[in-house]
C-alpha cells in the first residue's frame, strides 16, 4: 500500500477527500510544488520550445501590433516605408544608377539629377576666307562657349565678332590687353561690333579664343558675353585679351560672325560651338 | 570675298560669296580699322612730342603714373 490509488481502494474515503481526489494523486514521488515548477520556471514568464502557434495572445512587454508582414518585401532589393502614419508599404528597386530621393513626402528612386554638361553643336576647320559665319544656333542650352584653337590670319588683321549679324551700335565692353608685357585698357559703348585684335600689331597666331555668351536664348534681357584670348602676334611677342561686354539685344543669339578687317583667316585652326547646360 | 558657314541645325559646312550687304560691312570696317591705326600713331606721336617737351624718358614717365 504505497500509493494513494492503494489507499484510495482500500479503505473507505475519508469524509472531505474522495476517492478520486486521492486517485489524483497517484503518481506522486516529491512535493507537487516542486514537480509543477519543473514544469513552467515561474508563474508569468512562458518558455516556448519547438514549433508553437499562438493564438489570440496579447504580448504586453514589448507591445508588438500588427507586425509588418515578411511577405511585403517581395522581391529583392525592396525597402519598407511608412505611405503613411503607421502604415508600412514596400518600395521596390530602382534602376541601375538610381538614387533614393523624395517626392510628395515619400521616398522614391530616381536619376540622378545632372551636374551639368557641354554640347558639341558644331565644328570644324578655319579655310582660307574672310569670315567664320555659324548659323542657325539651337536654342536648347542655357549657354553657349566657342572655342577656336590655332586661329591664324594671312596678314596682320583685326579680328572681330558679331552676333545675329547685327552690326549697329550695340555692343558694349571692357577690354584688357597685355602685349609682350605692356598692358593697356579700352573701353566702350556703342560699337558696332567687339573688337577681339587690334589691325596692327597684334595679328593672332596659334591662340586659344574663347568665348562666352551667358542666356544666350533669353529674350527679356541683353546678353553678357566673355572672351578670352592668348596667342603670339607677328612679331612673336606673348598677348593676352581679356573683354567683359554686353550686346544690347533682347533677342536670342542664333549666330555668331568671326570676321577680319581685311585678308583671309589661315586653314590651320579649329573651332568647336558648344552649348553648355 | 568667300565666308565658311557652319549652319548648326543641319551641320551643313560651305563656303559662300559674300552677299551685298557682307560686302558693304566689309568696306566700314575697313575703313574703321584704317582710322584706329592712324589714331593709334597720332596718339604715339603726340605722347612721344610730350615726352620731349617733359624732358623725361618712357620709363620715367610710366614710374610717375605708376
Amino acid at each position: 500500500m504505497s500509493k494513494a490509488r492503494d489507499i484510495a481502494s482500500a479503505i473507505p474515503a475519508p469524509s472531505t477527500v474522495s476517492s478520486a481526489e486521492l486517485g489524483f494523486l497517484d503518481g506522486v514521488t516529491s512535493a507537487i510544488q516542486t514537480q509543477i515548477d519543473t514544469k513552467q520556471a515561474s508563474s508569468t514568464a512562458v518558455t516556448l520550445t519547438g514549433t508553437q502557434t499562438l493564438t489570440n495572445k496579447t504580448l504586453t512587454n514589448p507591445v508588438i501590433a500588427s507586425v509588418i508582414n515578411n511577405t511585403l518585401t517581395s522581391t529583392t532589393g525592396d525597402i519598407i516605408y511608412a505611405s503613411a502614419a503607421n502604415t508600412p508599404a514596400r518600395l521596390g528597386i530602382g534602376s541601375t544608377g538610381n538614387v533614393l530621393t523624395v517626392a510628395s513626402g515619400i521616398p522614391s528612386w530616381a536619376a540622378p539629377a545632372g551636374g551639368g554638361s557641354l554640347t558639341s553643336i558644331a565644328s570644324g576647320a578655319f579655310t582660307n576666307t574672310a569670315e567664320l559665319d555659324l548659323t542657325t544656333i539651337s536654342g536648347s542650352y542655357k549657354h553657349l562657349q566657342f572655342i577656336a584653337r590655332n586661329i591664324e590670319t594671312n596678314g596682320d588683321r583685326a579680328l572681330r565678332a558679331r552676333f545675329n549679324n547685327l552690326s549697329t551700335s550695340i555692343y558694349n565692353a571692357i577690354t584688357i590687353t597685355n602685349i609682350n608685357g605692356t598692358a593697356a585698357t579700352a573701353a566702350y559703348t556703342a560699337e558696332d561690333k567687339f573688337v577681339l585684335t587690334a589691325a596692327t600689331g597684334q595679328n593672332p597666331l596659334y591662340g586659344p579664343l574663347i568665348i562666352n555668351i551667358f542666356d544666350y536664348a533669353d529674350t527679356t534681357s541683353h546678353k553678357n558675353v566673355t572672351v578670352e584670348f592668348s596667342h603670339l602676334n607677328n612679331s612673336g611677342q606673348i598677348c593676352q585679351m581679356w573683354l567683359s561686354g554686353t550686346i544690347r539685344t533682347n533677342d536670342a543669339i542664333n549666330r555668331l560672325t568671326l570676321s577680319l578687317s581685311a585678308s583671309t583667316f589661315v586653314a590651320a585652326g579649329t573651332y568647336t560651338l558648344y552649348g553648355v547646360n | 570675298m568667300k565666308i565658311l558657314e557652319h549652319n548648326c541645325t543641319t551641320n551643313e559646312v560651305f563656303e559662300r560669296d559674300a552677299t551685298a550687304e557682307e560686302l558693304a560691312q566689309r568696306v566700314i570696317d575697313e575703313a574703321q580699322d584704317v582710322q584706329a591705326e592712324l589714331d593709334a600713331v597720332a596718339k604715339a606721336t603726340a605722347k612721344a612730342a610730350l615726352l620731349t617737351q617733359l624732358g623725361i624718358t618712357a620709363e620715367q614717365a610710366k614710374l610717375l603714373l605708376s
